[in-house]
């Protein structure tokens, strides 16, 4: 899976490049619009994070002429702004989604991982983790041939977890996944918890492992090791 | 006090000190005018009587009026002023009176000429009364006309207060202050146009200062949140480390929130929201109260929404959305367990309530910005002013009060 970074902050580039190879991908930076527009003529990519704000040029003119030539590529696009005219507009001119900095790299996973489902696989792969399996369509997760119950919250986060695995999240960055804005306030933690609990006994009851390691203080990390 | 009055209360001082002076002078003007004509007078008296002995031969008398006796001796002309009992008039008179002594055909006569002076209680009497009619007189007329000069000359200076009073930075609306035919006033009215777009020239600087200074904090915010993650992923981190990189990032986390509040307030002091539409509050509250139901449900709240009436405004649907999720989190994080949240909408206003213990110690600050009631390091303190701002450009109102153990936001349009 080969992806285009462009962002013209190097150290953030650099960052965003080294997650995503240990995620599995291929990666390439563009620093500038120039360098991108030159890559984007060269070679083909499944996927393109976009930074909008460049020092030469606005990236939203580098998706306007991807889609005059009607690339099958997905953007995602990032941006300091979080203006909802940038995120209309880029929305409108055919990204595929949207993120605002600062973000979490799992966040920044998770988005890429839903992106690449919905356009090459159509929806129809499923991921499986161990025992679990699940069926990001349908929205439904199986533990052997069994279903689990799971509420709407619970089934993505679980999903958090399976995309980001052997990573570690942060209790922020879940609850800012689970609830977006309506996360900067007090005692989210407890919030994480309590849907974190449920979904641990819902797997356990089907017979299933726990795979949620508890790194203390922080959040937690989904692993089998 | 007003420039007109000042300027009045000058004038009738220095009048009224003028005019104290002038009595008093005019009293002795007056006085010495009347006794020289007196002197000339009874001089003339005296001259007609030596005519009439040196004819006639006989002496005239007309008390108190006229004296004439014979005498040996001569003495030098006096003239003094004396008391006399005027019988007519029942009552003592001053007089002046002209003693000579003189030489009518080899006999010496004592000729006492007298003429009643006029009693300086009357002089001062009289003056003081036409002096203070005339007074009157002056205030009355100055009165007068400052007023209609007022009325003609101020007016376009009044005038330009009442628009200055109404400037506000930002409006951003340039002021058009009204010209006249007095120098003094343009060239006012011409510095104050200067000034004014001076400050509203650097007031808008400062705006897109703060505005690209909170977009350009995002990136380096990105940087570090994203170092600080790989790091976290890194192997054989102590438990201090651990924790020491989680507060990074939580207060990273505080930063960018922060900074995208005051970016959002930046926005909409400068109208950036202005895609209006009619709302219709009721259906949209159902819908942003279903999306937190979960929230609520863990804190075992069940928030109740009474749709009395339906409540219908025109403004820009992020504002609302922005409107009421701030105030459902607000009573989100403000409600104890197990405590009451009551949203009603009626024809007028709409009220969101939740209950709680107290009311609040510093319920006037409690839409400032960064105010916090309690010291809660996750609130930004900007929720409520964002509120409030919202309101503020949408034409709404909102107050807050304590009543029967709930917090109490009513909303009015």
């Amino acid at each position: 899976m080969k992806i285009l970074i462009v962002e013209d902050e190097k150290s953030l580039l650099d960052s965003m490049a080294s997650y995503l190879r240990n995620e599995g991908f291929i990666c390439e930076q563009a620093k500038n619009y120039f360098t991108a527009e030159d890559k984007l003529a060269a070679f083909d990519y499944d996927l393109m994070i976009l930074d909008i704000n460049l020092p030469d040029g606005n990236g939203l003119n580098l998706l306007k002429q991807l889609k005059q030539r009607h690339s099958e590529m997905s953007i995602l696009i990032v941006s300091a702004r979080n203006a909802l005219d940038d995120k209309i507009n880029g929305l409108d001119l055919g990204a595929d989604d949207y993120i605002t900095k600062p973000f979490h790299l799992s966040e920044l996973n998770s988005r890429i991982r839903a992106v690449l489902r919905r356009r090459k696989f159509n929806g129809t792969k499923e991921l499986i983790f161990r025992e679990l399996m699940l069926l990001p369509e349908q929205r439904e997760v199986f533990m052997g041939d069994k279903k689990l119950q799971l509420t709407p919250k619970e089934y993505e986060l679980l999903l958090y977890f399976v995309t980001n695995k052997n990573r570690v999240l942060t209790r922020q960055s879940i609850a800012e996944h689970l609830w977006g804005d309506y996360m900067d306030m007090a005692d989210h933690f407890d919030f994480v918890y309590t849907h974190l609990n449920n979904l641990r006994k819902k797997i356990k009851k089907a017979g299933g492992n726990d795979y949620v390691k508890t790194v203390y203080g922080i959040g937690y990390k989904f692993t089998d090791k | 006090m007003r420039l007109l009055k000042k300027i009045n209360r000058n004038y009738l001082i220095s009048s009224a000190v003028i005019l104290a002076v002038g009595l008093v002078a005019f009293y002795f003007l007056i006085n010495s005018i009347a006794s020289t004509e007196i002197e000339e007078s009874l001089h003339a008296s005296e001259q007609r009587i030596i005519k009439q002995i040196k004819k006639h031969k006989n002496l005239p008398y007309l008390y108190p009026i006229i004296e004439v006796i014979k005498t040996n001796t001569t003495q030098a002309t006096t003239i003094k002023d004396t008391a006399i009992f005027d019988r007519e008039e029942g009552e003592a008179e001053i007089f002046k009176e002209l003693n000579t002594y003189p030489d009518i055909n080899g006999q010496f006569y004592h000729i006492t000429v007298r003429a009643l002076t006029v009693e300086k209680k009357d002089i001062v009497m009289s003056i003081f009364l036409s002096i203070t009619a005339i007074f009157l007189l002056l205030i009355s007329a100055l009165y007068f006309i400052n007023k209609k000069t007022a009325a003609t000359v101020w007016k376009p200076f009044y005038h330009n207060i009442e628009i200055l009073k109404n400037f506000s930075l930002k409006e951003n609306h340039r002021i058009t202050l009204h010209n006249t035919d007095i120098t003094e006033f343009n060239e006012l009215n011409h510095s104050i146009s200067q000034l004014t777009e001076k400050v509203a020239s650097d007031y808008n600087s400062l705006k897109e200062f703060t505005q690209n200074a909170s977009h350009e904090l995002q990136t380096p915010l990105a940087v570090i949140q994203v170092k600080i993650e790989n790091l976290l992923n890194t192997e054989d981190l102590s438990q201090e480390q651990l924790a020491a990189l989680h507060s990074i990032l939580e207060n990273i986390s505080r930063l960018s929130r922060l900074n995208r509040s005051l970016l959002l307030l930046t926005k909409i002091e400068n109208k950036q929201f202005s895609n209006t539409e009619m709302l219709d509050f009721g259906t949209l509250i159902r819908e942003n109260l279903e999306t937190m139901q979960d929230l609520f449900a863990m804190r075992q709240i069940i928030p109740t929404l009474e749709i009395n009436d339906s409540f219908h405004h025109n403004m820009d649907k992020m504002l609302f959305n922005l409107l009421v999720n701030n105030l459902l989190k607000n009573q989100l994080m403000h409600t104890p367990k197990n405590g009451n949240i009551l949203i009603r909408i009626e024809t007028d206003h709409l009220l969101f309530a939740n209950s709680g213990e107290h009311p609040l110690k510093n319920h006037a600050r409690i839409f400032d910005r960064f105010y916090k009631e309690n010291f809660d390091e996750s609130s930004t303190g900007l929720g409520l002013a964002l509120v409030k701002k919202v309101c503020d450009v949408s034409g709404l109102t909102i107050e807050y009060s304590f009543e029967n153990k709930m917090h109490q936001f009513i909303i009015r349009k």
